[in-house]
């Protein structure tokens, strides 16, 4: 399969679902073939700067943030992540340089910044730090491709282990961005269970994630 | 590699032969191009959530044009030229009577000038980053005094009043970590994570991890020690030292999530403990009540809360007026 000839009939249709008041305003042309993402956004760049930016979000925008918040558990951490590449991506005028397709270049980044986004978090908690600024430092790379999607895959399943009380909280707060007072209204819960559930679940998380990454973590720690 | 096996792999289901195989396909850069196709793909089948990208793109261009406008502050700057020949003079004693003037204030705020300083109320921690990177929490009712300038240049000198928690980042060419905590001890460090306290009734120093030098006065007479993980040492108003062993020393540096962890505490050490971070004068009638002790871990982020659960656990009942409590026990 040729990497540019991703004509997609199924990605067209929920493209235009998930994001129908983008595709209303900027309506395409008919043509006889769909054409891919990728030649769609080559067109606009190839037209000015602005316009290539503008589909590069149209096109990815939605992915990148769906992928993310696999490893980051948190809707607007993951949005964070994609505009930071984003921003990036146009300020420093990558666009120029690259030599892979954008959308290469661009989960790269996402699943590289994402990565090393929960390090960051993995040590925080070992250094029992309740620092609320969290510099991500692009620091080691992972050693495969492949590791990547370990990461998300076992965190998945740590939550997935999680109790259903806790994993409600959990989500509700992290993945939702709920406050406390909220959840532990909607859940019927005092304010000291929720905090309770969440921390246990944070804890118990992390247990689970230590047996495996935990040689990733200790390269920190020998600084 | 077919489609399916990729798809299979990002569900999670793929074999470790798969993987293994994987690791090696996907290091070609064509491959690599699939992979990522695939990966766009299933997460379009599989969207976690939808974010709002009209909205995204307009931040995205907030965000552009804001990078562009600190170059408009610049410009409204006043430059100062002068053609004027006539009155040098005057100008010049105006000149000269400003640097002096200015010269004199500089001398009486020396200290504000060539140092930061961070100070918190009863009841506050506040996190501080340095500008090397390492990071300190503050406890309640302490000062941390630092250089203004050259900071991780010269050196890494701190001053510390009170208590704090210290990540310290290590530097490749060595460069020390100073704590100087009260007039007889300074902690010397090379990277690591530590507590520092330093109160009129000693100091205390308890290392998390990595490893760090003490330098204080023995008989008038300066010595060094080299303290491991785990280890506590405490330095008596006087100048005696002593060194114990902490199973967990992470405890230590508990406040910094507002968590408070007593094992044994007597009431009249936690009056101590209050009157330090809040400021609050505790009072125990009864000496026999003063000798009962607390043992476990509670989470308050104020005087009240964690006088409240105190309370709780103990079996007492307080009377708080103003700055000062009363504790009592329950009859």
């Amino acid at each position: 399969m040729q990497p540019l000839s991703f004509a997609n009939a199924d990605q067209s249709g929920q493209l235009s679902k998930a994001m129908s008041d983008v595709s209303e305003r900027t309506a395409p042309v008919m043509n006889p073939l769909p054409l891919g993402p990728e030649t769609l956004i080559g067109q606009a760049f190839a037209k000015n700067t602005n316009e290539g930016m503008a589909a590069l979000f149209r096109h990815y925008y939605p992915v990148l943030c769906s992928h993310a918040v696999r490893y980051v558990s948190s809707k607007a951490i993951a949005e964070d992540i994609v505009s930071d590449i984003l921003f990036e991506f146009h300020s420093q005028h990558r666009y120029q340089t690259i030599t892979t397709s954008f959308r290469a270049y661009l989960f790269m980044s996402v699943r590289n910044r994402a990565f090393d986004y929960v390090q960051a978090e993995m040590r925080r908690s070992l250094s029992l730090d309740d620092c609320t600024d969290l510099a991500i430092a692009p620091t080691e790379q992972p050693d495969a491709i492949t590791q990547v999607d370990e990461l998300y895959h076992d965190l998945q399943r740590a939550i997935n282990a999680l109790p259903l009380k806790r994993r409600q909280t959990y989500i509700m707060h992290r993945f939702e961005g709920k406050k406390y007072t909220e959840i532990a209204a909607e859940l019927g819960l005092s304010l000291r269970t929720v905090e309770a559930h969440s921390y246990q679940a944070m804890r118990q998380i992390r247990a689970a994630m230590h047996a495996k990454w935990i040689g990733l973590i200790i390269l920190f720690l020998s600084i | 590699m077919t489609e399916q096996q990729l798809v299979d792999f990002f569900d999670g289901k793929a074999t470790a032969f798969e993987k293994q195989h994987l690791e090696t396909w996907v290091t070609d850069p064509d491959n690599q191009e699939l992979f990522y196709e695939t990966l766009a793909r299933w997460e379009h089948r599989h969207p976690q959530f939808v974010p709002d990208t009209n909205q995204a793109l307009t931040r995205h261009y907030a965000r552009l044009n804001a990078r562009h406008q600190p170059g408009s502050a610049l410009a409204a700057r006043p430059t100062f030229t002068t053609h004027r020949t006539a009155g040098w003079m005057p100008l010049l004693r105006a000149a000269s009577v400003a640097v002096v003037l200015l010269v004199a204030t500089g001398w009486w705020f020396r200290e504000a000038l060539l140092n930061q300083t961070c100070q918190t109320a009863y009841g506050q921690t506040k996190p501080i980053r340095l500008s090397d990177g390492s990071r300190v929490v503050l406890n309640a009712n302490s000062r941390l005094t630092w250089p203004r300038w050259g900071f991780g240049r010269a050196s890494r000198t701190v001053q510390l009043t009170g208590e704090a928690r210290f990540s310290v980042v290590h530097k490749t060419d060595n460069q020390p970590f100073v704590v100087k905590a009260g007039p007889l001890l300074d902690v010397l460090v090379l990277g690591t994570e530590f507590t520092v306290y330093a109160r009129p009734r000693g100091a205390r120093v308890v290392l998390i991890r990595g490893r760090v030098q003490l330098r204080y006065h023995q008989n008038n007479r300066p010595t060094q020690r080299i303290l491991r993980p785990g280890q506590l040492v405490m330095l008596a108003p006087g100048g005696r030292l002593t060194q114990q062993t902490t199973p967990h020393p992470g405890q230590h540096a508990a406040w910094t999530q507002h968590r408070y962890v007593f094992d044994q505490t007597p009431l009249s050490e936690l009056a101590v403990l209050f009157a330090e971070q809040f400021g609050l004068q505790i009072e125990i009638p009864d000496p026999a009540v003063a000798h009962w002790t607390v043992s476990g871990s509670f989470t308050a982020y104020t005087a009240d809360e964690l006088l409240e659960t105190l309370a709780e656990t103990a079996n007492l009942r307080y009377k708080k007026t103003g700055t000062h409590v009363v504790l009592l026990p329950i009859p």
